[in-house]
């Protein structure tokens, strides 16, 4: 811990409100919505009529929740392991790169972080029309991996800045073949921003809306399955697929960190 | 004579309009130890990697054990480098790092174990085989390294400036370790460094090298006596002096020239001859070879310091030229003191001259 001192920027006081503000505000919408999943009422307002589970009853008993659900979770992990694959052969090419004229290429890589959504979601469209590709699940696929490749780049680059790559050389100069110096030598100090760039890949696939809006024909993914719901009014049972999500990627996002913790500390201490 | 083991042969390099290797010929027998000297940007690492397989020469031939491997792969070349941050793998253990090339060569888990651990036995380092590598102090890293690079069993050696990373005092320990070790397998060793106390102490023969270009490879002892060019004898003798001379009489029965200096007459060595009577020259005097005649009066003290083991005393010539002397122990001449200088016969070298060539 560091000491605390007498003088510092800004009191410690006003840092504890500002942190309390922005987990209310971070908080609060879904407290809401888990609060409203259990109202024995249709409708919004406090205070709760009483307390009920049958709107969680609905939810896992409707078939085309269920669709969404699978249609989502198959392209997201379809879409997590093209990213990855391609996002981290682009941040290990991109890391060898030395003159200006290929570093400009690669930054021309990073261009779908700022673009926005909508987009290259109609480029994208507009596109796989033109070459006479059916819109599907593989365009969602293709288009959705375009743009989440450079979260993988980034995170994959970010740990690649201080890797020392003179262990790739000794494991050359030992006898490791290619593949093999990268099993070997790099794979494991990268690892786990790879599996962080795979579990944001899958994140951002899961939870969009727009590219598969677009690029896609014939199905619904989860969340245009809640957006074409919602338009003849939020069922509580769209407030408890909420939840479940939120509960759900809160166990995720527990169960990674742990693994990511397991994996720093077996490279600290390998003969443990 | 037999084959030389690596044998280097018109070898040149560049990268852009930089050359960091021109026309680099030299030959290393089996079991010898070579120091590759030079300060940095003379291209001495990019030698190595080169004989490593790292980075392929732009022309020239290099052969190990009588095959060329100018366009093999790091894999297919059998040396092994001991890295300058020794590379180590931290998500491994010591044996296994000891262990990692003859896991490539795929032997069996028994004898691998077996040859990782007389490695480390070899630098003293059995006892600490389960030892994870963020554990372990600066020399205890160094001395993995050479185990890994050992436990191959590789034709060369490689080792790029293996001790740089250590602090001075463990540096001169680890030195003389790997030195004795070496020289006790009779392993063919290159070993970069630009520190010419290591070269000296620790090679057979030292490749000196500046620029790319190769200035002189020699044996330290011929080295020190009979450096090929100014920046061989400032390189290896710190600060020397230099003076201007002219040659008197070509060759003596011993050998020595015979020329006309600002310390006097002098007898001196010369790696070339011919030298014809009336030629201007450059003569070095190592400070250590100019010794003090307290009953002369050509010159004058201009400063005395101990700096620890030897005394170092400028001496002026009365015409703006300063030559330094150095002495073992304290010196107590005062500033402004009359001396005298006199140079043994063959202490002093003619340095040959660079626009000759």
């Amino acid at each position: 811990m560091i000491p605390r001192q007498r003088g510092e920027l800004v009191g410690d006081r006003l840092l504890a409100a500002m942190l309390a503000l922005a987990v209310f505000f971070s908080l609060a919408p879904l407290v809401i919505l888990a609060l409203f999943s259990f109202n024995d009422f249709p409708y919004y307002s406090l205070p709760l009529k009483g307390i009920t589970t049958s709107w969680y009853g609905d939810l896992f008993s409707d078939r085309q929740i269920a669709r969404g659900l699978g249609n989502s979770l198959q392209i997201g992990i379809m879409v997590a392991i093209v990213a990855t694959l391609l996002g981290t052969s682009f941040a290990i090419g991109g890391a060898r790169l030395q003159n200006r004229s290929t570093r400009a290429l690669f930054a021309v890589g990073l261009l779908p972080l700022v673009t926005p959504a909508l987009v290259l979601a109609i480029g994208s469209q507009i596109l796989f029309v033109q070459i006479g590709l059916p819109l599907s699940k593989a365009t969602v696929i293709l288009a959705q991996a375009t743009a989440f490749t450079p979260f993988v780049v980034l995170l994959v680059a970010a740990r690649l800045a201080n890797f020392q790559w003179s262990l790739v050389h000794a494991a050359r100069d030992l006898g490791a073949g290619p593949w093999a110096a990268f099993r070997t030598a790099m794979l494991p100090a990268i690892r786990p921003a790879i599996i962080s760039g795979f579990l944001v890949a899958f994140l951002m696939s899961f939870s969009d809306f727009i590219i598969g809006f677009f690029t896609g024909r014939g199905f619904f993914t989860l969340p245009a399955l809640i957006y074409s719901m919602q338009r003849v009014g939020i069922s509580p049972m769209l407030l408890a697929c909420a939840t479940v999500i939120v509960v759900a990627a809160l166990i995720g996002a527990v169960t990674a960190r742990g693994v990511l913790v397991s994996i720093t500390q077996r490279r600290r201490n390998p003969g443990a | 004579m037999p084959d030389p083991e690596l044998c280097v042969r018109d070898v040149s390099i560049s990268f852009g309009r930089k050359l960091a290797a021109d026309r680099v010929s030299f030959d290393v027998r089996k079991g010898e130890f070579i120091a590759v000297l030079g300060p940095s940007g003379s291209g001495k690492s990019t030698l190595l990697r080169m004989l490593g397989g790292q980075i392929e020469p732009d022309s020239g031939e290099i052969k190990l054990g009588g095959q060329s491997i100018v366009g093999l792969s790091p894999n297919q070349i059998d040396c092994a480098t001991v890295f300058q941050d020794y590379a180590l793998f931290p998500h491994m253990s010591v044996i296994q790092n000891v262990e990692f090339g003859l896991v490539m060569r795929k032997w069996g888990r028994e004898e691998r174990r077996a040859r990782a651990m007389e490695a480390l036995a070899m630098v003293d380092m059995e006892q600490m085989a389960d030892r994870g590598i963020e554990m372990l102090s600066g020399g205890e890293k160094q001395r993995v390294a050479t185990a890994r690079a050992l436990a191959v069993r590789p034709r060369v050696l490689l080792m790029d400036e293996p001790l740089s990373a250590l602090d001075r005092l463990i540096r001169l320990r680890v030195q003389r370790e790997i030195s004795t070790l070496l020289h006790g397998l009779e392993v063919t060793t290159i070993y970069v460094t630009h520190d010419q106390r290591e070269a000296l102490t620790m090679a057979d023969r030292v490749v000196v090298m500046q620029q790319g270009r190769l200035e002189q490879v020699a044996p330290p002892l011929e080295l020190i006596r009979a450096p090929r060019s100014r920046f061989v004898a400032e390189f290896l003798g710190g600060a020397g002096n230099y003076v201007e001379a002219e040659v008197v009489a070509p060759s003596d029965r011993d050998g020595l020239v015979e020329v006309d200096s600002p310390l006097g007459r002098l007898a001196v060595r010369s790696p070339e001859s011919g030298y014809p009577a009336g030629t201007g020259v450059t003569v070095h005097v190592r400070p250590e070879d100019i010794v003090l005649d307290e009953t002369a009066t050509d010159f004058e003290v201009r400063s005395a310091a101990f700096t620890g083991e030897v005394a170092e005393i400028l001496v002026d010539d009365g015409r703006g030229r300063t030559l330094t002397v150095k002495r073992l122990g304290i010196c107590d001449l005062d500033q402004g003191r009359r001396i005298g200088l006199t140079v043994a016969p063959g202490a002093a070298v003619i340095i040959p001259n660079e626009e000759s060539e």
